[in-house]
């Protein structure tokens, strides 16, 4: 049973307790997570760290509401997930900016329509008014050079870039992003990294960032570690 | 939901070589259904020339008869009796039958179909006949059809260049005096149409007491369902009577029921729908396939399944639309073709082209909303 929300985590972006998660069924099923607690609290920039099959992909998929979390409680923007129906979820979603670890840019759009397809959701904002938002977002990322490339034109750096304006084109409360770095150079990864956080902070974004990637732990707020399917550790960056 | 991406266009065309072999599949597919629909309209109206220029109130022919070229001779005293109704103003008769034709130039013999009329009656309105119809009385003259085939020889210019055409019909020497406008068909090759006196000498085993078709006029405003019930009675058994319309509804009912002809050029259609629909259906099946990702990491950002959906469909309607023009314009050309080279008058018109695009439409959208059911198998949680 979760516990009542206290008065200082009615405030967070994202409120974790008591998930538990399972894959498969019968007696083919396996559990995933163990009893996950945490929080996100508005602004904050988060890294959630893990070997691999430590169940850090599953909870943000979880969080993203893409799949649909069946114990435990867990609001993310002040909409509780628990058995959550379809409709609620794609809600949620338009609320998150995703960025995703191979970058999942549409082939057959241009960098520039890459960057406003979330605005295919928002009838009120013209196509003018999207072109203009997504071109200016593409030249602060970086890109603006290379607006009219396709995917299969622009560098791994490039194209993440691209994701990032994406992810920040529909205005959202959240920003998850999947090992944005794992397909990048260190360098051009680290790059990629500050500047979604600077541009993040900017307007208060709050982003989950699941990484392998320590290296970036210092351009974050703090840092979640998992181990099998359990939060391990929580610690933050400034203190660190 | 407005789309300011063209998502559908933009996804079929990415990969030009499968966008061009799906739009040349839609494009086969309408103008098979194109030719096939068209050859059977046009035998339909080759068939029923006669039938939609008959002018008179009712029709009389033997019961047993099953269509025109089947009619069955019946008695004039028969068709006689109907001038015991007080409404019947005139009667007249139309007989049928076949000549020999051989070509003066090559001596070659062709069936060709003749109709026996008092032409001043004005009975039947075809063009030609009332203003050639006159030379009839004339013996051993006739109209020739111009839209018989090439096979006749060259009869109409000959005839237009103001010479005279004289062919042997059943061993006997006869001349054209006049053109007029039938047309060709399966059963067919051509007409020509003769004075009743003309037909009884090309055709002498013909007895002059009977009749192949027999017409009734009523005076005019006649109650003519009353008169019709009326003949039926004093005519049976030995003769039916229909108004012009019922005739024709009852060639075309023969024809769809009894002739291959109808079946075989509606299963044409029907496999142009179906070669369209496979088609269309494994080109958008692929592309979801083949897209399943993107498809999922539009799900994840937050677009429906409805608005995937829609995009699929969308591709049908621009397959459809992309796929009609050029196949419909393919189609008339060859509409031309078929009717320069058979003589059978097949026609685009506008019904057909509203309804082919109907269908064309209707085999893209069912092959879109087959292709769709693939889009469930797109997780957006599997893009993680």
């Amino acid at each position: 049973m979760p516990e009542p929300i206290q008065d200082a985590d009615r405030q967070a972006v994202v409120q974790a307790r008591g998930i538990n998660f399972w894959f498969g069924e019968g007696e083919l099923q396996r559990q995933i997570l163990f009893d996950v607690e945490f929080a996100i609290q508005p602004g904050e920039i988060v890294l959630l760290t893990g070997e691999s099959g430590s169940g850090k992909t599953t909870l943000l998929t979880l969080i993203g509401a893409l799949r649909t979390l069946t114990d435990g409680s867990l609001t993310v923007l002040g909409q509780e997930l628990l058995h959550a129906n379809a409709a609620t979820q794609v809600a949620i979603r338009r609320r998150i900016g995703f960025i995703f670890q191979a970058h999942n840019l549409l082939p057959h759009l241009s960098a520039l329509d890459n960057a406003r397809l979330p605005l295919e959701l928002s009838p009120e904002i013209s196509r003018e008014e999207g072109i203009e938002r997504a071109s200016a977002l593409l030249t602060s990322v970086g890109v603006g050079h290379r607006m009219h490339a396709f995917p299969s034109r622009l560098s791994g750096g490039e194209k993440q870039r691209v994701a990032v304006a994406r992810s920040l084109m529909g205005h959202p409360d959240l920003i998850l992003a999947d090992e944005p770095t794992s397909a990048l150079d260190s360098r051009t990864g680290r790059e990629v990294i500050e500047l979604l956080v600077h541009l993040s902070r900017g307007r208060g974004v709050p982003i989950l960032i699941v990484s392998h990637d320590a290296r970036i732990f210092d351009l974050t707020d703090r840092a979640i570690h998992m181990e099998d399917g359990r939060i391990q550790s929580m610690a933050s960056a400034r203190n660190a | 939901m407005p789309q300011k991406i063209s998502l559908a266009f933009r996804q079929l065309a990415h990969d030009r070589m499968k966008f061009a072999t799906a739009i040349a599949g839609v494009m086969v597919a309408v103008m098979l259904m194109w030719i096939q629909l068209g050859i059977l309209a046009a035998v339909y109206e080759s068939t029923t020339v006669i039938h939609r220029h008959i002018t008179s109130d009712l029709v009389v022919f033997h019961p047993l008869s099953e269509n025109m070229n089947g009619l069955k001779p019946f008695s004039v005293r028969t068709l006689y009796r109907v001038r015991g109704y007080p409404d019947v103003t005139g009667i007249g008769e139309l007989l049928i039958g076949v000549v020999e034709w051989r070509r003066p130039d090559n001596g070659t013999i062709w069936k060709m179909q003749t109709y026996g009329i008092e032409v001043e009656e004005g009975w039947v309105d075809l063009p030609g006949l009332m203003t050639d119809g006159q030379s009839l009385k004339e013996a051993d003259t006739f109209l020739f059809d111009r839209n018989s085939r090439a096979v006749f020889g060259p009869v109409v210019q000959t005839f237009l260049g103001g010479k005279a055409f004289e062919v042997e019909l059943n061993h006997r020497r006869a001349r054209v005096v006049g053109l007029t406008s039938m047309a060709a068909s399966f059963g067919q090759q051509g007409n020509i149409v003769t004075s009743r006196a003309n037909y009884l000498r090309l055709l002498k085993q013909f007895s002059p007491d009977e009749v192949h078709l027999g017409f009734v006029r009523l005076r005019p405003g006649a109650d003519i369902p009353k008169a019709q019930a009326y003949l039926r009675q004093i005519l049976a058994p030995e003769a039916l009577v229909m108004t012009p319309q019922e005739f024709t509804d009852f060639e075309l009912l023969y024809l769809k029921q009894n002739a291959p002809v109808g079946f075989v050029f509606t299963m044409g259609a029907v496999a142009g729908f179906f070669i369209g629909f496979i088609v269309v259906y494994q080109i958008l099946y692929t592309d979801v396939t083949n897209n399943l990702p993107n498809f999922a990491t539009m799900k994840a950002i937050g677009f429906t399944d409805w608005a995937l959906f829609r995009i699929v469909i969308r591709q049908g309607v621009i397959l459809s639309v992309l796929g009609y023009i050029p196949g419909s314009i393919l189609a008339i050309g060859f509409y031309h073709i078929i009717q320069v080279g058979t003589s059978i008058p097949v026609r685009p018109t506008w019904d057909r082209a509203w309804l082919l695009l109907g269908l064309t439409c209707l085999m893209c959208l069912l092959s879109g909303a087959m292709a769709t059911r693939k889009l469930r198998a797109a997780d957006p949680a599997d893009v993680f």
